[in-house]
């Protein structure tokens, strides 16, 4: 008798470190490109700036950019966590019973499909323009909200006939079938929906910003159009930078959650061993 | 082990008829006694009524007529196992949490009933895979983790649903001893649904055969070979003619 292992699985060598070292590499000759061609064509700073002269920025405004970028934070975390808890909560919801699903569902999606800039509006006139930051959580909440929402439905519907009929068998009651069955079966469905939504919701923040930010909202989408207006357009592209690499370390963070929890049983996570 | 009726059958079904809202007719009729400790086989054409059969003893579906009982003691839950044709299996569970399931459903807490979950995997012959997830075994190895699983609750009654079907041949004969070593020592009742007549006439002490449309008994056959059985049953010239005698009745459900 034998048994094959996740951890047997051949894993071709370098592939980790190419998956870092390759867009890396990537990312040097193009910085590298962009410094080069601004210097030998005295591009100026105001249309665009070398990337040595971006760093510099980022070092000498380090205090008001990493002010911006918590700010910036808190709101597009918030919005994350608020998403996850109530878009599992009413996905769960929505599937325990047909009618109330019926009913829910084409509100859910009108959420998803109007536009946060066409809202914005009227967000920031209910709570207030002393609140703006309220006004930006609702909207970053309201991007993000819909992936978590519809991949959670479609998990908690996705479950396998056979393993209920074990359940039927054992005539489990509608908690321990949902504890037991739905909830661990929706996993990789709630988890690609979470990846998707962290990503919007860092969107979902900037783009409010844009739109309802004032002075009372000093995130970094808000550094973008003060600079812009100064035409300090290196302090644009620092602000952008951080932006980025923000969204990309949530990213990581969500794929090191998935990779964790589905290591060793979904596909998706097996497919990178293989 | 006794392969004769005993006079209070485990289960006794009477007139069962099967028709689905769309007015297909699944069964007609179908009187069966199945006695403590047997090892039945229902073999027939796809379309039969087989599974349907096996799905109405387990209370996964209504029948429309006719009864099905339990004499003698009556049903108690845990009475029944169930293997189906897939494994069906937890993927995100280990192989220990998967046998566990039935007790966990019916709140047995985990360190009482430990000791039951380690003698079911030990039964089917994975006690070294406790901690494995279901993607790390083979296609043999899940099939024996499900059957650990219907046997955990010690059943007077294991229905199987062509649970082989699946599995490529050599693991099927293989399967197919060692099913044979876990009903004598789990000392429970067997209702084995195939379609072939070789898996059927080297387990069973019994074999029923049904025909289609409606779904009906036929015939049926005594096997009566004595357990244990091994390989040179398979090579037997009695094997060969009760292959023959089966796959005449086969014949005869499939309009031959």
């Amino acid at each position: 008798m034998s048994a094959t292992s996740a951890d047997d699985a051949p894993v071709r060598p370098g592939t980790a470190a190419a998956d870092w070292l390759l867009p890396a590499l990537g990312g040097a000759i193009f910085l590298g490109g962009w410094e080069t061609l601004v210097r030998l064509l005295g591009v100026p700073k105001f249309i665009l700036p070398a990337p040595s002269l971006i760093f510099e920025t980022l070092v000498k405004d380090r205090a008001s950019l990493l002010e911006a970028l918590g700010f910036t934070a808190t709101i597009t975390l918030s919005a994350f966590v608020l998403a996850m808890l109530s878009g599992i909560a009413l996905g769960v919801a929505l599937t325990q019973n047909r009618m109330v699903e019926r009913t829910f569902w084409p509100y859910a999606v009108m959420m998803q499909v109007t536009p946060v800039i066409a809202i914005a509006p009227i967000i920031v006139i209910w709570v207030g323009l002393d609140r703006v930051w309220l006004a930006l959580l609702i909207l970053a909440w309201l991007v993000a909200f819909f992936p978590i929402l519809s991949n959670t439905a479609a998990g908690m519907k996705s479950v396998d006939h056979g393993l209920s009929n074990v359940f039927d068998l054992c005539g489990a009651s509608r908690w321990k079938r949902f504890r037991y069955l739905q909830l661990p079966g929706a996993l990789p469905y709630i988890l690609a929906g979470a990846r998707i939504s962290s990503g919007l919701s860092v969107i979902g923040a900037v783009v409010a910003e844009f739109v309802a930010g004032s002075g009372s909202a000093t995130g970094l989408a808000w550094v973008i159009v003060e600079s812009g207006s100064l035409l300090n357009v290196p302090r644009m592209f620092a602000a952008l930078f951080l932006l980025s690499a923000f969204g990309i370390t949530i990213w990581l963070v969500m794929s090191a959650v998935q990779r964790a929890l589905l290591r060793r049983w979904h596909e998706s996570e097996l497919a990178r061993e293989n | 082990m006794d392969m004769h009726h005993p006079a209070e059958p485990l289960l006794r079904l009477r007139g069962v008829d099967k028709v689905y809202a769309s007015g297909t007719v699944a069964l007609r009729g179908l009187d069966l006694d199945i006695g403590e400790r047997q090892f039945i086989s229902l073999l027939g054409p796809s379309g039969c009524g087989k599974s349907t059969a096996l799905r109405l003893i387990a209370g996964l579906g209504r029948h429309s007529g006719g009864s099905i009982d339990w004499p003698g003691r009556g049903f108690v839950p845990g009475d029944l196992g169930f293997v189906f044709q897939e494994p069906t299996l937890m993927p995100w569970a280990s192989v220990w949490d998967n046998v566990f399931l039935p007790l966990r459903l019916r709140d047995r807490p985990r360190a009482q009933v430990a000791a039951e979950v380690d003698a079911a995997l030990d039964l089917v012959g994975l006690s070294g895979f406790a901690k494995a997830f279901p993607r790390e075994l083979s296609g043999g190895m899940r099939m024996r983790v499900s059957i650990a699983r219907a046997l955990v609750m010690k059943p007077r009654l294991l229905l199987m649903d062509e649970p082989f079907a699946a599995l490529d041949e050599i693991t099927r004969q293989k399967l197919c001893d060692d099913l044979l070593g876990i009903w004598r020592k789990a000392g429970c009742t067997v209702v084995f649904v195939t379609h072939s007549v070789y898996e059927s006439v080297y387990l069973s002490a019994r074999i029923v055969v049904m025909a289609a449309r409606p779904g009906r008994i036929i015939g049926e056959m005594a096997v009566e070979e004595p357990y244990p059985r091994d390989r040179s049953f398979r090579l037997s010239p009695a094997y060969a003619e009760y292959c023959r005698q089966v796959s005449g009745l086969l014949d005869q459900a499939m309009g031959g």
